[in-house]
């Protein structure tokens, strides 16, 4: 479910008006969709969204290649939070 | 939001503004024409433990939380007067000793932590390069992989602790990569065969804080002094940005503070047409405009340390960078203006503040970069 919030905030919010097809595998980091300032937007819309607090050291392109690396990254977290809640 | 501060957190300031009065100071003028750093000062500052201060406590530090870190560093710009001793301590703890702690290994934090907490060791991260500023992914800094070691070839500028540092953390681009997911961050030892320090620069303010161009050539790099996994040099870079734009100016908040008390002092004593200059408008009008701006900036930073402590603080880490800095400014040209002749002459030490204050619109992102994130987060 993560990964249709994850996209079209990417296609709203970050491509808007470009012509660039985004699907769940498209690259972002390597195709320069998310640059820098980008990703800080993602990450704020991410914390909000979905209720997480985004470490500094999770911020790395293995989470944050594709939209379907997102959406992992983010059920992971919400994996983690449950089980945390859990104990 | 809650950063009311506590009576230990308002005792540390305090202790952080006497320390830096009594020991800190000393040939600043000359320091200040000669462009000289002092080791002195720096070890003090370690003694005192300004260094470590934000470090966890596991890790030898101080384990002060970003805030308190924050009033220290505010006390240290009220009570010294040398700027660039504090520039070259914020240098250093945010953008290479967080970093080191937040992405490190164990082996590199015990490695380099311990010396650069006790004053023993300098050091400070390389991004900058002739080419890429504020574009600062551009970098043409290469790195490739030769069996267990990463090869580094590139040229860095206007790197702050550079001709004094022992570590620099310096970001290089795989060439086969992206911008984005292609930087990686090295910790280089200075004596690394292949890195030098070509050229010594010579800067307006912030005098005492050393800086020079760095070149790798071929610096050979072990695969364990790679900080983070490959790639994430973006994640490292914005990280230690995000700590020093809401950081990096705590130090002048001090400085407005002493500026603006010099500042009512002379505006009561000096007179003018047969009375106190402080009773013209002119004159007073200044020093309101002074006390507004450093309430302001206070605020803006105090909040973005604390939000930056609750997980996320990037648009008040700008606005309180942006504003702070521009300020400063201000202030200190309102400081030099209030002084007249006196102020502008170099013994006064006014003018100095107004040097060292004109480089905060510039490191740590420009003020046309500030304001790029600020209106990027408001969705332009």
């Amino acid at each position: 479910m993560s990964d249709g919030i994850i996209r079209n905030y990417i296609s709203r919010e970050i491509i808007r008006d470009r012509a660039v097809a985004l699907d769940n595998e498209t690259p972002l980091l390597e195709e320069g969709i998310l640059d820098s300032l980008a990703l800080l937007r993602l990450v704020v819309f991410i914390q909000e969204q979905f209720g997480i607090v985004v470490e500094d050291v999770e911020i790395v392109p293995e989470n944050f290649a594709s939209v379907e690396a997102i959406s992992r990254y983010i059920d992971s977290r919400g994996d983690r939070a449950s089980r945390l809640g859990a104990t | 939001m809650d950063f009311s501060l506590s009576e230990e957190q308002r005792d540390l300031r305090a202790a952080a503004a006497d320390f830096a009065r009594g020991e800190l100071d000393r040939d600043l003028e000359a320091r200040d024409a000669d462009s000289t750093f002092s080791r002195d000062a720096w070890r003090a500052c370690a003694r005192f433990g300004i260094q470590g201060l934000p470090i966890p406590k596991e890790l030898g530090g101080g384990g002060a939380d970003i805030l308190t870190t924050v009033l220290v560093m505010e006390g240290l710009g009220y009570g010294c007067h040398d700027n660039g001793l504090i520039f070259s301590l914020n240098a250093q703890m945010w953008s290479l000793e967080l970093p080191l702690v937040k992405f490190g290994t164990d082996a590199q934090k015990q490695a380099y932590l311990p010396g650069l907490i006790a004053g023993e060791l300098i050091g400070v991260h390389a991004v900058t390069e002739p080419e890429s500023g504020s574009d600062a992914f551009s970098m043409r800094t290469r790195v490739e992989r030769d069996n267990d070691c990463y090869v580094i070839t590139g040229t860095k500028q206007y790197i702050t602790n550079a001709p004094i540092a022992d570590v620099v953390l310096v970001f290089a681009a795989h060439p086969d990569r992206s911008k984005t997911a292609g930087i990686s961050a090295f910790l280089v030892e200075t004596d690394t065969p292949g890195f030098s320090v070509s050229r010594h620069l010579e800067k307006m303010g912030l005098r005492t804080s050393p800086m020079a161009e760095l070149v790798l050539d071929e610096c050979r790099i072990p695969e364990q002094n790679r900080v983070g996994p490959e790639g994430a040099g973006m994640a490292i870079f914005n990280s230690a940005m995000a700590w020093e734009r809401s950081c990096i100016l705590a130090g002048a908040l001090g400085a407005m503070q002493r500026q603006l008390e010099t500042c009512v002092e002379y505006a009561r004593e000096r007179r003018q047409f047969g009375q106190p200059i402080g009773k013209f408008q002119a004159v007073a009008d200044k020093v309101a405009d002074m006390y507004l701006r450093l309430e302001a900036a206070r605020l803006l930073i105090y909040q973005a340390a604390w939000l930056g402590q609750q997980g996320s603080a990037v648009a008040a880490a700008a606005a309180a960078k942006l504003f702070t800095s521009e300020a400063w400014i201000a202030s200190s040209l309102d400081a030099v203006q209030i002084h007249g002749a006196y102020g502008y002459m170099r013994e006064s030490g006014i003018e100095r503040d107004l040097r060292d204050a004109v480089a905060s619109t510039i490191y740590s992102g420009t003020s046309e970069i500030q304001r790029v994130i600020l209106s990027g987060m408001l969705g332009l």
